[in-house]
């Protein structure tokens, strides 16, 4: 939605590929001039601070960069996303029940119960080693929410899916005015962009051309978008664990 | 014409990698151990690890590894704590990269096998699966060349590219290890867990100089895309140029040392005389043998265009 916000309101204005996640890879080896796969995990860390700071360096503009990291040290006292050259965040946080099957489709399988457990794993990271992508510190579902929320380095601007869901203008009007975005012709751009992405039309696109982030093993990107799926495919006692692990913020949510 | 673009002393265990290039005496470039600065004058280029200028190039690795290359002709090196094994880790990496460029000469990111003197080269980004595709091209009988580096000496006289291994072991992650039967030595890194190593492809070409015939990008698009497992497709023109240009190694360094022109020049005068192709195929590990058995036939039929007098096979 914000891609297609931005591509209206500026023709000059691309959402810029080398910064598209915080995890790429191949960035990072071109940026620092080492193979990443050549160094451990904590030692790619220890340098991402400085990436950031210089994809900052060389934009002229808000620069987008998508990621799975929860806020964390980078080894060296130093947060992964340095202060000096983050404008904000926008935290998508979503019902952990639902995520939990999202999760397993999106690995192209219904091990939910293998989901959950990640999901309550304080320690829990993607990627890395051999991936194609770098190491992710993604915590449990409330320890990476609480990361973002209990640092006040970076302004944050918090959005649940569901409420994208329900009221996805003024979602993203929210996102726009928080990152800078005003004028009389705002709300027609939120309203072109909001139709542009509607769910069922990223799937028929997907359906016809395909989505080159589609992991290989899942069947499709844009699957569901339903609200609720975790009530009703999670069986009742994986429902508990994850709502015995993530209680309280689940109830400050509005999840339970 | 040498077997080799330069010649190298060494005052530290390199192990098989480099091995044609090493002489006792008489040596083209000097590597020792000594005193590295911790920065160099007036760089072009910086990121946190190095710093380049048009004659030296100073690598951080945040092991503790630093390295410095000069004019070509020296590389000095302090290894801090870290074993010869993870100094030539960076030495033959980067820093290996930086002393092509000095020298004039293109360092590619890619692997290569090597049948009947033609270079057959795959290139990628990290993860793309450079290495693990020759490696099991070797294991089906193809001549292993070189992994990760391959160099292109844009001034060699005479029509065809010539072009130089740039490594003779392989560095494979422990489940290419498996897929590809390569020998496993040791581990790149003396880190606990660190599961890539050092290895020796089935079937090691001893040559080192080629003429380079083909360059195929690796993607992983197809699936993606939900379309075929596995496609070749031949490019040309500026999208081949710009796939060329994400096929050069540590492109920043070429910026510093070379600049933009002359490496564009470069390129340009590279796709002239050799064919770049993109190979589209699935990474899941089961259709892995039908990938590879794919590009083998590929390499075969070209072979036999080529032999006729038309080498694209697309």
């Amino acid at each position: 939605m914000l891609a297609h916000l931005l591509r209206d309101h500026d023709d000059h204005t691309e959402i810029d590929p080398v910064g598209s996640i915080s995890s790429n890879r191949p960035t990072f080896d071109h940026i620092t001039g080492l193979s990443s796969s050549d160094l451990t995990d904590d030692e790619v860390d220890l340098l991402r601070p400085e990436i950031s700071r210089m994809i900052a360096s060389n934009a002229d503009k808000i620069e987008f960069i998508k990621t799975h990291d929860s806020y964390y040290d980078c080894g060296n006292g130093e947060p992964i996303f340095p202060l000096d050259c983050s404008y904000g965040a926008i935290y998508l946080v979503r019902n952990p029940l639902d995520i939990a099957v999202s999760y397993a489709y999106h690995q192209g399988h219904q091990d939910f119960a293998k989901v959950v457990r990640r999901m309550n794993c304080p320690t829990h990271s993607i990627a890395g080693g051999s991936h194609t992508q770098i190491r992710q510190k993604v915590s449990s579902w409330s320890g990476h929410y609480r990361s973002w929320h209990d640092q006040s380095d970076i302004p944050v601007l918090t959005i649940r899916y569901e409420d994208m869901v329900e009221n996805t203008a003024g979602c993203l009007l929210e996102m726009a005015t928080f990152i800078g975005l005003s004028g009389e012709g705002l709300p027609q751009r939120i309203k072109t962009a909001v139709e542009q992405t509607r769910f069922h039309k990223l799937q028929e696109n997907e359906q016809s051309t395909g989505f080159k982030e589609k992991p290989e093993r899942a069947a499709r990107f844009f699957r569901s978008g339903r609200t609720g799926e975790g009530v009703e495919s999670l069986d009742i006692d994986l429902q508990r664990a994850l709502l015995k692990k993530h209680q309280q913020l689940m109830r400050e949510l509005g999840y339970a | 014409m040498s077997a080799v673009p330069f010649t190298v002393s060494v005052d530290l265990n390199l192990g098989n990698r480099i091995a044609p290039f090493l002489v006792e005496t008489g040596q083209d470039v000097t590597v020792r151990k000594g005193a590295v600065p911790t920065e160099i004058l007036e760089p072009v280029e910086v990121s946190p690890a190095f710093s380049a200028s048009k004659s030296q190039f100073l690598l951080k690795v945040p092991n503790g590894v630093r390295i410095l290359v000069s004019d070509g002709a020296t590389i000095t090196y302090d290894g801090g704590k870290a074993s010869d094994r993870e100094i030539a880790l960076f030495l033959l990496g980067s820093a290996w990269g930086a002393l092509c460029y000095q020298r004039g000469l293109l360092p590619l990111h890619a692997s290569a096998i090597l049948h009947q003197g033609s270079v057959h080269a795959f290139t990628g980004p990290s993860g793309a699966g450079k290495s693990t595709l020759t490696a099991a091209l070797a294991k089906c009988g193809r001549h292993f060349f070189t992994d990760d580096i391959l160099i292109i000496d844009p001034e060699a006289p005479g029509t065809g590219t010539i072009c130089y291994s740039g490594q003779k072991d392989l560095k494979l992650w422990k489940d290419a290890l498996v897929l590809t039967q390569a020998k496993k030595k040791l581990a790149i890194r003396d880190v606990e867990g660190f599961e890539k190593f050092f290895a020796a492809p089935a079937n090691l070409s001893t040559e080192s100089r080629g003429t380079l015939a083909s360059l195929t990008i690796l993607k992983n698009d197809a699936t993606r895309l939900d379309r075929r497992l596995s496609t070749i497709e031949k490019i040309d023109g500026a999208k081949s140029i710009h796939e060329l240009r994400n096929s050069v190694y540590r492109p920043r360094f070429a910026h510093a040392i070379w600049g933009k022109q002359k490496l564009f020049m470069s390129l340009a005068q590279l796709i002239k005389n050799v064919e770049v192709h993109e190979f589209n195929r699935t990474k899941v590990t089961a259709h892995f043998e039908d990938s590879v058995s794919y590009m083998d036939a590929w390499i075969e039929r070209w072979r036999m265009a080529s032999a006729n007098g038309n080498a694209s096979e697309d």
